[in-house]
């Protein structure tokens, strides 16, 4: 029989179902006049009622793995921008800015010339200035590029999403001559095109003297 | 330490896949046990288990307020059962079971999550406390306490204290895992 106050481990073994006889009754009768410690008791069995209960396995190993590959790791800002956007990235081949004495080759002294190349394509860009403060300092560009491809294509124009800290700011489509225009205001800009397939991105144009 | 499920979705919310790797660890064994109370098939139950932490993932955001993560994945995987089952029978004869109702009920729910916290307590316990308590309460029938004493490399006089110390232990992990809305799971009242 157990002493006046059951141990623990009397607890335990009676919520387990373990005790009989007078050992068991002298424990109800305990627990009778303690009910906080019959509420323990209870959630005892509970517990040992639960795992006595659970059936459930571990799953296969490859489901674990294949769930856990669902997540994909948050990429930086740059590498998120250009791997969301392109499937090629153009190269600045030419800056007029850069070499000042080329800078009235293709168009009027104040134009500045870009190039660049990707993947048997070239887009050349000329800036000129279009709007300006009182301060004289150019406020907006006018913006005409052209698309060249090193060999026949059969597909149509060519679609061209000005973005500037990820967002569309600007869009055009080229003519037959492969040229389109817009107004920029002076910022840098990120150049999206959509060629076929592809994606080509011409990242952090400057627009500006 | 064992991190919480809050502080577990705010790591995947971060971008780190090791927290998501132990949400999935965590939260495995009881997707996959509300599976096969369904009685798909293995592909539909394979395709269930990957479309519930898929949907898991997707709703990390929404999930970061919750206290536990375990309620809503005994739901998701339900509905995720129900609707494979309803497509099976649709391809099949009006012979084939299938889950009665998308929603489960709250006494399964309640089952589920402490059968779920068990293991997670367990399994935070490790160690002999682990092994001893899985031997004595989960295997079926009577515990043989000469054989479990061989196979833990015990006493079998010592079975009956170690047991209450662990037991003791588990309980405190419990009483932390286990807190739902101010109430306790395991308590009855």
């Amino acid at each position: 029989m157990p002493s006046a106050t059951p141990t623990y481990e009397q607890l335990l073994a009676f919520a387990a179902g373990e005790l009989t006889g007078s050992d068991a009754s002298a424990i109800e009768a305990y627990l009778a006049v303690t009910p906080a410690v019959a509420r323990e008791v209870a959630r005892m069995r509970t517990v040992i009622g639960t795992m006595r209960s659970d059936e459930s396995v571990a799953p296969p190993r490859e489901w674990i793995t294949a769930a856990q590959s669902i997540f994909k790791p948050k990429p930086s800002v740059i590498e998120s921008w250009l791997s969301q956007a392109a499937t090629a990235i153009a190269a600045l081949m030419f800056d007029s800015r850069q070499t000042p004495a080329l800078a009235g080759f293709r168009g009027s002294a104040t134009a500045i010339q870009l190039s660049y190349e990707c993947d048997g394509m070239t887009v050349d860009l000329q800036l000129e200035p279009a709007d300006q403060d009182d301060a004289g300092i150019v406020t907006s560009w006018n913006v005409i590029g052209q698309i060249a491809f090193d060999e026949m294509r059969d597909g149509g124009d060519v679609a061209v999403v000005i973005a500037q800290s990820r967002q569309p700011v600007a869009q055009a489509r080229t003519d037959e001559h492969g040229v389109f225009r817009m107004t920029l205001a002076s910022g840098t800009f990120d150049l999206i095109l959509h060629v076929d397939s592809k994606v080509v991105a011409i990242p952090n144009v400057f627009v500006g003297a | 330490m064992n991190r919480s499920d809050v502080s577990l979705i705010l790591a995947c919310l971060e971008g780190q896949p090791t927290a998501w790797n132990a949400l999935v660890e965590r939260y495995a064994r009881l997707v996959y046990s509300v599976i096969n109370r369904n009685r798909l098939s293995s592909a539909d139950a394979e395709d269930a288990f990957q479309g519930v932490f898929l949907s898991l993932y997707r709703n990390l955001q929404r999930l970061q307020d919750h206290a536990c993560v375990s309620a809503w994945l005994i739901t998701t995987t339900h509905r995720e059962c129900w609707r494979l089952s309803r497509l099976a029978r649709k391809n099949a004869t009006l012979d084939t079971d299938v889950a009665s109702d998308a929603e489960p009920s709250s006494e399964s729910i309640e089952r589920d999550e402490r059968q779920h916290l068990v293991q997670q307590a367990l399994t935070q316990l490790g160690g002999s406390c682990e092994k001893l308590l899985r031997a004595l309460f989960f295997d079926s029938g009577e515990p043989d306490y000469e054989t479990i004493a061989t196979r833990l490399d015990m006493r079998v006089g010592s079975i009956g204290p170690t047991r209450a110390r662990c037991f003791k232990k588990l309980e405190g992990i419990l009483g932390e895992l286990g807190i739902r809305d101010g109430g306790d799971l395991f308590d009855s009242e």
